[in-house]
């Protein structure tokens, strides 16, 4: 025989050894559920290893092992950038470093990557989850450096977010349910985030090191200070710039705080409707556990809504003889506050207080009462929905999810009337309100306060979670 | 994108939790890691037990994190040799062999290869023709010319050096011809 026969007959019989069909398929479905078991794809649950607020379940929407990341990272980096300490290094950069950018494209190639709509999806999560662990980070760090990055890193979260909402639709009950828990942890995270963040402290750090600064330096030659008025108003330029720059890092968390909600929302709702059709009764008690937990959180945030405009009109002085609204932060020693006094004396159902001659503390009297008078209508609404969950009736899951959102629709009233009087209240703070000085009452008695009416109308649903 | 570039992306998406990855993967190799068993082993059920195993086992070696996995082709033919090299030690059968009522499974299944009886001579004589080589020269056929693997991935399944597998190449196919000069 020649050794080319030999080669044809071996290449021949070789071809045609082949699996069954049907085994490949059984035996795919073996291996990946075998491999599913590894402690590699184990779900979120697990505490984060140390560091972050006593070991809380605080960023779960980790993926994987350190291990397995770092092998990923190893891989994909040393593809697209040749360089492995580059991409290691990138690992723990975080917005506004060098190789931050570095660090976004790593995660972008990972959803590249992913096979699956749904696993691109989980990734986004799970960076979304970084981004939260960045903003506690630069919590840590130079105030003056960080409200501009934590903006920075809002902004991208928002986007994860946004590409896990686009994937939604349509999409099966065991995803929607996914995406309903990792957003609820990632809204307790962020919401914890926002709570260390103390505004009024920070304006006060901010202005008090300006006034420090910019204090005049006695001018040795006896011709006084005038040669230091230059550096004070520079340094006062850029307190209002910091100033401005932490509002507007407290706004992008806002924003990141309504879409979380938003995608949680979405998730929600497709996961009861998905449940609702299906046939597995577990299932559907799993919507109703998800369901009952989507009531509390939105009871906590009704409970916070009070005491916010508790807090708020706290802080207001009013004198109805000159028509002034001014902001302190001193507690009031005087009885010049009737607007305190209104909140607690207005009825829920009846509109029937007094206007005042001043436009402005009218504005304020009708919010108060929109805040007073939804409040209530949320809490009715909300205890509905509590009444059908609580009754374990699995065929009513949709009839509560909509009294839920009903209840949230009804919460954003609230939320924007709460904004509009503390844009009444805090005139001067950058971005509430502009009313162009610290009393601002000649402007405000003119009926010269378009800025403000401005501020409180196009104020919208924001600030929603604050609990 | 090439193979082996692209084998390594669906490698670090398996690593990040992307089942349907290592399914591609799976996929991909499934019929060559079959066929390779199949020339080892006794039966059809025994080849479909190791070809599993294989692949669980490049999963556990893959997730270990021990090494980067350049080759995940290169690395399932070292796993598939290894566990095929035990197989072969439990049976107490010569390493490579061929079993004879596999070997005729094999010929069975070939479409329109049993029908002429030259032809079934012609098999019969591959086959002896591969017994009557040494285990090493049986390796080394086989896996040059039934599971179509080149110099550099035989290199990596054997864990010798490719200068080393051209020269066991070269007296392999030296003594095969040998071999078949004499039937």
């Amino acid at each position: 025989m020649r050794f080319s026969t030999f080669k044809k007959h071996i290449h021949t019989l070789s071809e045609n050894a082949k699996p069954r069909e049907e085994w490949k398929r059984e035996t795919r479905a073996t291996v990946l559920a075998e491999i599913r078991k590894s402690p590699l794809w184990r779900e979120t649950g697990e505490k984060t290893p140390t560091g972050f607020w006593g070991g809380e379940r605080l960023f779960a929407p980790k993926f994987g092992s350190m291990r397995a990341a770092f092998a990923t990272v190893l891989v994909v980096g040393v593809i697209f950038s040749g360089s492995f300490v580059a991409v290691s290094a990138a690992q723990t950069s975080l917005p506004g470093d060098t190789l931050y950018p570095v660090k976004l494209s790593v995660e972008k190639a990972k959803i590249g990557i992913a096979f699956s709509q749904e696993k691109k999806a989980i990734l986004q999560l799970a960076f979304a989850g970084t981004r939260l662990e960045e903003v506690s980070r630069l919590l840590e760090g130079k105030e003056e450096e960080r409200a501009e990055n934590i903006a920075k890193a809002m902004e991208i979260f928002t986007g994860n977010l946004n590409a896990v909402e686009n994937r939604l639709t349509d999409s099966e009950v065991g995803f929607s349910r996914l995406v309903n828990e990792r957003t609820t942890v990632l809204q307790e995270n962020l919401l914890k985030i926002k709570q260390r963040i103390n505004k009024p402290a920070a304006i006060a750090s901010i202005n008090a090191s300006a006034t420090e600064l910019s204090a005049p330096v006695p001018d040795q030659s006896g011709a006084g200070d005038v040669v230091t008025e230059a550096e004070a108003e520079a340094k006062e330029q850029s307190a209002q710039d910091k100033i401005q720059t932490l509002t507007r890092s407290i706004a992008s968390i806002d924003g990141a705080l309504d879409k979380v909600d938003e995608t949680n929302t979405k998730s929600l709702s497709t996961f009861v409707q998905e449940a609702a059709k299906s046939l597995s009764e577990q299932t559907k008690q799993e919507a109703l556990v998800a369901l009952q937990a989507k009531i509390q959180q939105i009871e906590l945030r009704l409970s916070s809504v009070a005491s916010i405009t508790a807090e708020v009109v706290s802080e207001v002085v009013v004198d109805e003889a000159q028509g002034i609204i001014s902001y302190d932060g001193e507690p009031v020693q005087t009885g010049l506050n009737p607007i305190r006094g209104f909140v607690e004396q207005i009825s829920p159902t009846r509109r029937d207080f007094a206007t005042s001659t001043n436009p402005t503390i009218t504005k304020a009297k009708e919010a108060l009462y929109t805040v007073k008078q939804k409040s209530n209508e949320a809490k009715k609404t909300l205890d509905e929905a509590k009444k059908i969950a609580e009754s374990n009736d699995v065929d009513k899951l949709e009839r509560a999810f909509e009294k839920i959102r009903e209840t949230s629709a009804i919460i954003k009233e609230v939320d924007a009337a709460v904004k509009s009087v503390e844009s009444l209240v805090r005139p001067n703070e950058p971005g509430v309100g502009d009313s162009g000085g610290v009393l601002g009452g000649q402007d405000v008695k003119d009926g010269n306060n378009a800025s403000i009416e401005q501020e409180a109308a196009t104020s919208t649903e924001s600030d929603i979670l604050e609990q | 994108m090439k193979g082996k570039t692209k084998d390594q992306y669906l490698v670090a998406a398996a690593l990040s939790g992307d089942e349907d990855a290592f399914g591609a993967l799976y996929d991909k190799y499934v019929n060559d890691i079959f066929r390779f068993v199949s020339f080892r082993v006794r039966s059809k059920d025994e080849a479909e037990d190791l070809t599993a195993d294989i692949f669980l086992k490049a999963w556990q070696y893959l997730s270990s994190g021990k090494r980067d996995i350049e080759n995940f082709k290169a690395l399932l033919y070292r796993i598939s040799r290894n566990i095929v090299i035990d197989h072969y030690r439990k049976s107490g059968r010569e390493l490579f062999s061929i079993d004879e009522s596999q070997w005729d499974t094999l010929v069975d299944t070939a479409p329109g290869i049993a029908e002429t009886a030259e032809f079934t001579d012609d098999i019969r004589l591959v086959r002896e023709a591969i017994e009557k080589l040494s285990e090493d020269h049986r390796e080394i056929i086989l896996m040059r010319y039934s599971d179509d693997l080149a110099i550099d991935e035989m290199a990596e399944a054997t864990g010798k050096t490719k200068g080393a597998i051209r020269v066991a190449l070269h007296r392999a196919v030296k003594a095969l011809k040998e071999i078949l000069k004499k039937r």
